[in-house]
């Protein structure tokens, strides 16, 4: 109430900024935004024109006529978009599940005041944000692990995700310590504790999590590029649009010319590269608004501050 | 008294390690999988840095591969490509801070300045989202804006009446569209750390320069400016901790094995992969690594001495 008072005072205080500031910061910012958001419109644009419009024109803010042969072509063409695609949702399933349930553990753990030891425990966690052996000590664990080319490479060593190890230790460090005092007067494990109150108490945290670990997920290729080196089946969907675009011919194959061949049209070359971003761009924008609900909430900034 | 004592006393006796291993086993057993992870991830890692000083020959191994004293260092020192690498890790580094440190300050400071909270949301929620979406769409759309024949950038050009300009091959333009999508993709998300240390500003003094009479402006820069110093302070020591670190996502994604913009645009830590790993030249990778670590933690220790000597804030 009074810090409602207070901001009240503040929006009418004759010291408010003056009109001309007022104008152009509201301008300066709806041009921001219009900044951030131009190049996803213009791909979809791009994605949606006909071949031989781009051939002639080059990409443009409107299409003449709209065309979904790039997507079609896409992803019937040859199987490794298809491929590509099913190993990115797999990972993005089987990572995202993976790393919240050893990595929430952890925090568990950590948040545990009375735990002796609790403060190396964390240093020990800590002190890999700091230092880290580069990239080919790194590789040859990997590989000495056996896990090159194969799908493990893509999620195992990620099982771990330090930052977000903090940032729900700080959430679970907020639920009071009663909570859990009776289920240990009635015998229960820390496990059970664990799994029965204290994660029920935590979905906002964890539903964030999940959104979050998703989109790392799904735009996962620094491992894919390192540790595929000969197994095209596990290339994900973003390296192999970082190939698309350098060369479509990696996703052309026979059974692509015979469509082409059917249809009349040329290679979509140029609005398949487009097409091919937007496949890879279009499920965080539809996971996005919960992604913004995780800032309105204020967890990450809560974390910060903690 | 005398009971503190007694517990400090039977704390002792009780406290030892593997009492307290025994009696809060549930725990621990919970954070193994934490340990072994990280270990084996991380801290195993860490110790193969030792291969900057050996030879490592793959059929070998790590303990079999024969020293190699400081081989591998005078080879970086004497290769060519190292003052380039060198040269530009630092200059883009530099660059992206000169532009890019201001950037989310900046647009914090403008935020919290509109008092529309629907449009301050919705300004917010479109300048993070390209934080989530990775370099290689970024590419996409560097692809769709400078593409020499299609790119709107050159279509723009000639509808002007200027020569379309061959954006892939120019290598005196690249380190400033690094810079640019460096701000683009990161000044939103940038932005909410600031935001959280403005609103934590106490109310108060904002009240009491009212009183005195203080304009909008002279609150910005006598209460807002110094309350996000601390922030700011301690984002710039870990920065400046990064000067040696490219982006490898950025330079990937965006340059790749373009050679022709190598000269302006190819870091230490693409050369570390192409040579290092693709090349076979581990030990030479390695040891890369190990000399962006070091000066990495020098920078740190002297921006912090730095930071603290002239009234900012320190990370310890």
């Amino acid at each position: 109430m009074v810090r409602n008072m207070k901001i009240r005072a503040r929006k009418f205080d004759p010291t408010s900024p003056s009109l001309g500031f007022t104008i152009f910061n509201y301008v300066f910012l709806t041009v921001l935004s219009i900044i951030f958001i131009l190049p996803f419109l213009l791909m979809a644009a791009a994605s949606l024109t006909p071949e031989d419009e781009i051939a002639m024109d080059g990409f443009k803010l409107w299409p003449k006529n709209f065309t979904t042969f790039a997507y079609e072509y896409l992803f019937t063409s040859s199987d490794r978009f298809i491929d590509a695609f099913n190993v990115t949702l797999l990972l993005t399933i089987v990572g995202t599940l993976n790393t919240l349930f050893w990595t929430s553990m952890g925090a568990y753990v950590l948040s545990k005041k009375y735990l002796p030891y609790r403060n190396k425990l964390t240093m020990f966690v800590f002190i890999t944000m700091l230092f880290n052996g580069g990239l080919i000590p790194f590789y040859l664990v990997v590989k000495s692990l056996g896990m090159i080319n194969t799908f493990f490479a893509l999620f195992v060593p990620g099982t771990i995700a330090v930052w977000n190890m903090i940032i729900i230790r700080n959430y679970f460090m907020t639920i009071p310590e009663s909570l859990e005092e009776s289920a240990k007067l009635d015998g229960a494990s820390d496990v059970m504790i664990y799994f029965r109150i204290i994660l029920p108490l935590s979905k906002p945290i964890i539903a964030t999590m999940i959104v979050y670990l998703a989109v790392g997920y799904w735009n996962e290729w620094y491992s894919a590029l390192i540790f595929i080196t000969n197994n095209q089946r596990l290339v994900t969907l973003q390296l192999l649009l970082r190939q698309i675009l350098s060369n479509t011919t990696v996703i052309m194959s026979a059974r692509g010319g015979r469509k082409l061949v059917e249809t009349g049209a040329l290679p979509p070359s140029e609005s398949m590269k487009m097409a091919a971003v937007m496949v890879a761009t279009v499920p965080i924008l539809v996971v996005y608004p919960f992604l913004q609900k995780y800032f309105t909430k204020g967890i990450l900034v809560g974390s910060i501050k903690g | 008294m005398i009971n503190a004592n007694a517990q400090t006393a039977m704390g002792q006796k009780k406290g030892g390690l593997i009492y307290n291993i025994k009696k809060y086993r549930g725990l621990y057993i919970m954070f193994l999988p934490v340990i072994i992870c990280l270990t084996v991830f991380n801290y195993i890692p860490m110790w193969g840095v030792i291969l900057a000083f050996k030879n490592y020959l793959p059929w070998k191994g790590f303990w079999g591969s024969p020293w190699a004293g400081w081989a591998n260092f005078e080879y970086i020192f004497n290769t060519p490509d190292f003052p380039r690498l060198v040269r530009n890790t630092i200059l883009i580094n530099v660059y992206k801070m000169i532009w890019g440190f201001p950037a989310p300050i900046i647009l914090a400071l403008l935020l919290n300045e509109v008092r529309v909270r629907f449009f301050k949301r919705t300004v917010q929620t479109i300048s993070y989202l390209p934080h989530f979406v990775s370099w290689i769409v970024i590419s996409g759309i560097a692809y769709n804006l400078l593409n020499t024949n299609f790119g709107i950038i050159n279509n723009f050009l000639k509808l002007l009446g200027y020569e379309p300009v061959q954006w892939y091959i120019r290598a005196d333009v690249w380190r400033s569209i690094l810079v640019i999508t460096h701000i683009w993709k990161g000044v939103g998300y940038g932005s909410i750390i600031y935001l959280a240390a403005i609103s934590s500003i106490d109310p108060s003094l904002y009240e009491a320069a009212i009183v005195d009479g203080a304009t909008r402006w002279q609150q910005t820069w006598h209460i807002t400016i110094p309350g996000i110093m601390p922030t700011a302070s301690i984002l710039f020591i870990l920065g400046v901790g990064g000067l040696m670190y490219g982006d490898f996502g950025q330079i990937y994604a965006l340059i790749g094995y373009n050679s022709p913009l190598y000269e302006t645009t190819d870091v230490l830590d693409f050369y570390i992969y192409r040579v290092g790993l693709q090349g076979g030249k581990f030990s030479v990778g390695v040891a890369l690594g190990l000399f962006q670590s070091i000066i990495g933690f020098f920078l740190v220790l002297i921006t912090n001495y730095l930071a603290k000597k002239v009234g900012g804030e320190g990370i310890w």
